[in-house]
């Protein structure tokens, strides 16, 4: 029998608050507004201040996953030259955007007049994506270069990477001037950054940090669902209301003790991601009364903000300090912090094809996460997208062993 | 011909070996540079050997419990490997630049399993399109400066470096000099022999290479044209981070005669020289900047796509093979760019990926009748 996971009322409103954006964005033309395609890490509260709609390609890929038409688009790609190890994002969103009026895209996301690509994900395939689409649409593309901080940057090196990305960040604010024949709006960026910081923290104390609750009243799925208004809305006030109602609905579940899984018995971490298994997973795990509690991605894409007086240098300290923006040591850190800070039993850790940054250390982190906390993991592989690489019989069998090791230690 | 390329093709094959025993006899230090971009004329102006890792053919045993392997290209496992096998303790120092995703974590992990006295990232610029990047190149570049400086605990002077800028730039005459025989004279040269010839300069002193190359061109200049020579003349590009033997052997055993390429070891590494008449760290920044398109960078693939296309009406090529290294994303992602101009242009080519082993059979089979196909032509 399918297990149900109670879902936290908050999609539904969700729901509402997209179906209003999506409209805005199919209208935008009409209603003379500027739509601009981003990269997750992006400081878009640039553009919003500018009036732009904002798109996210790495969300329209999710999106096209848990519709089931990814693993097709991905093809297109690779029928025009896009190797299958590249990423399954980059590979669905090219597949879509060279289909053009043909797509077999749910929401069909309106052609950009702009695209922002950040480099603070350090992934070179974003970069490279970004610049196929811009070529596709023959429409510009800026990139702001965010240098990466590994484990032997010192305090200049950061210093310098800091005023690299405030020059680049005022190099942006010109273009975006020239561009629009306006004005750039400092009083509605702060607006906008003043949004931006109350939703991230209303998002961080309300719904990721509830997850330290025995039991859990949300699981990363939650996480991943809830970050929707997080990417698209995040400067708008509608942003901030929705964090709060959240915040609110999370707590009452922490008073009347409720899970996101019933009878919680092993709290997980999901250490990568895999939009199109979340929900199956979730199911599977808590199948064996298990709750994945939280997970390193949805830290790796909200924005931390900062002092809005000083919005450039806010953005620019924003972007450096990305926790994919650090080296190796950090990042063991953080994932081991959080797996002592959420009282977690086990690491699921998916390795995704084509994915780098983010897959590229997983066995080296596992082991040394392993030895820092003595919290055992399970690597299994899979694309964020693409079904061809995901096995869900293998996956599953992977997932019971791992959980009867679990339940021996528990007896131990 | 053999004799004159023996020492080069024995630079690569004894490498490790030959480089512990003359450390048993010199005091100078040597540093591993990790493909590609780095300006190797600032460690030779601080009196160390750079030497370019270039992966290895043994047994991958502990790379990859730390670097995922089906994700990472060979030639990052085998310098990780060679890096936890102990090979590369004879190193004194180790630099990497951020050409793809997986460099700066390997150099991370590098880190974590490591003690070389010097351990250095070069950040550079994603691009350079704008003031602030282009100024950050020199920057990097002043770093690296700074950091073998402090490894010799003795200042590099501009005239150390001027004087290593020359030497590099000599080699990279010769080396054209090289191209330019073995354009003008097909079938006198394999194109596996100049990958060795290449090659080998990044693993020795560049005096020494230099000295080398001046009497293999002397050999060569005095050598009659082949009386017959491949009818098929092709263009090679790619390959970057190392060397394709396998895919040059069967070309030419395809029957077709490589006329230029566009390799990392080959034209990439010798086509732009240094300004020797301005600040030297500043002229290595220029080079960078002004150097051939890469996909290491943005915005770069229509110009790599033209540059290629331009290699081949320039050299009267019949058609192009884009080598890619498998799990080399940079490159992956460029080559439909690549491959639209070229079909656009008119001009043949075929895209073969490379593995640690090797081609495959399918590959060679490929090759074969893609060249048959231009011979009917």
């Amino acid at each position: 029998m399918e297990i149900k996971l109670p879902r936290l009322k908050s999609q539904i409103i969700q729901r509402q608050l997209f179906t209003d954006y999506w409209q805005e964005l199919h209208t935008a033309k009409e209603s003379g507004k500027k739509v601009a395609w981003v990269s997750g890490m992006s400081p878009s509260e640039l553009l919003s201040a500018m009036d732009f709609l904002i798109v996210y390609p790495m969300n329209h890929s999710a999106t096209c996953a848990a519709a089931g038409v990814a693993t097709s688009l991905c093809e297109i790609s690779e029928q025009n030259g896009f190797s299958q190890d590249l990423c399954g994002y980059q590979r669905c969103d090219i597949g879509s955007a060279l289909m053009g009026d043909q797509t077999l895209s749910p929401v069909r996301p309106p052609k950009p007049d702009l695209m922002l690509v950040t480099s603070n994900q350090q992934c070179h395939q974003i970069f490279k994506w970004f610049e196929n689409i811009s070529r596709i649409y023959d429409i510009p593309l800026v990139m702001i270069d965010v240098p990466f901080l590994d484990d032997t940057a010192t305090e200049e090196d950061e210093s310098r990477a800091l005023e690299y990305v405030k020059e680049q960040l005022r190099e942006f604010i010109d273009f975006l001037e020239g561009f629009t024949k306006r004005r750039f709006n400092f009083d509605h960026l702060q607006e906008c950054m003043g949004n931006a910081s109350a939703a991230y923290d209303l998002w961080y104390e309300g719904l990721f940090n509830a997850a330290k609750n025995i039991p859990s009243p949300i699981s990363t799925f939650d996480l991943f669902i809830h970050l929707g208004p997080m990417l698209y809305l995040r400067s708008r006030p509608e942003a901030v209301d929705y964090y709060q109602n959240l915040k609110n609905e999370v707590i009452d579940r922490i008073a009347k003790g409720q899970g996101a899984v019933p009878n919680e018995r092993y709290r997980l971490f999901l250490n990568g991601m895999n939009w199109m298994k979340i929900p199956s997973l979730a199911k599977l795990c808590a199948s064996y009364n298990a709750c994945m509690v939280t997970g390193i991605y949805p830290l790796l894409f909200t924005l931390k903000g900062g002092d809005i007086s000083r919005p450039v240098e806010a953005m620019a300290k924003s972007a450096i300090n990305s926790l994919l923006n650090r080296g190796l040591q950090t990042r063991i850190n953080a994932v081991a912090n959080l797996v002592r800070d959420f009282s977690i039993d086990g690491i699921i850790a998916p390795t995704i094809r084509g994915c780098k940054p983010i897959s590229s250390f997983q066995l080296e982190t596992m082991r040394e996460v392993e030895k820092l906390t003595g919290i055992p993991n399970l690597e299994f592989e899979t694309c964020m997208v693409d079904t061809r690489y995901h096995s869900d019989a293998q996956v599953e069998v992977r997932i019971q062993a791992f959980m009867e090791l679990l339940e021996n230690r528990a007896i131990k | 011909m053999r004799d004159e390329l023996r020492p080069f093709i024995a630079a690569r094959q004894n490498l490790y070996n030959d480089l512990k025993q003359w450390k048993k006899t010199s005091d100078k230090k040597i540093i591993g540079c990790h493909p590609m971009d780095i300006p190797e004329e600032i460690v030779h102006a601080a009196g160390m050997l750079p030497i370019t890792l270039m992966g290895y053919d043994g047994v991958i045993k502990h790379a990859t419990g730390s670097l995922q392997p089906t994700i990472a290209c060979n030639i990052l496992l085998e310098n990780l490997e060679l890096c936890f096998n102990g090979t590369l303790d004879l190193l004194d120092g180790v630099i990497f630049t951020d050409v793809c995703d997986t460099i700066p974590i390997l150099s991370d992990i590098w880190l974590r399993h490591s003690h070389l006295a010097l351990h250095h990232l070069m950040v550079m610029p994603k691009h350079l399109n704008s003031p602030s990047s282009r100024s950050r190149v020199s920057e990097q570049f002043f770093r690296l400066k700074a950091s073998l400086e402090k490894l010799n605990k003795k200042k590099i002077s501009d005239r150390d470096l001027k004087r290593s800028i020359g030497i590099y730039n000599q080699n990279r005459r010769l080396l054209k000099r090289l191209y330019n025989i073995r354009r003008s004279k097909p079938g006198l040269l394999g194109a596996s022999d100049v990958s060795a010839v290449v090659t080998s300069g990044m693993l020795m002193w560049k005096e020494d290479h230099n000295r080398l190359l001046g009497q293999l061109l002397l050999k060569l200049e005095k050598s009659p044209l082949p009386s017959s020579y491949p009818k098929v003349r092709l263009i090679v590009t790619g390959s970057l981070c190392g060397c394709c033997d396998s895919a040059l052997s069967a070309i030419e055993a395809s029957g077709a005669h490589v006329q230029w390429d566009d390799l990392y070891t080959g034209s990439r590494y010798f086509t732009s020289l240094t300004n020797e008449d301005i600040d030297p760290v500043e002229a290595l920044a220029q080079r960078y900047i002004n150097d051939v398109p890469s996909p290491a960078r943005f915005f770069d693939a229509d110009a790599w796509a033209d540059y290629i296309s331009n290699m081949v009406i320039c050299s009267g090529a019949d058609g192009v093979i884009i080598i890619i290294r498998k799990f080399c994303e940079i490159h992956a992602d460029d080559f439909p760019c690549i491959q639209n101009k070229l079909t656009k242009d008119g001009i043949p080519c075929l895209m073969i990926e490379t593995e640690r082993a090797g081609i495959s059979e399918h590959n060679k089979a490929r090759i074969q009748t893609f060249i048959n196909m231009l011979e009917r032509e």
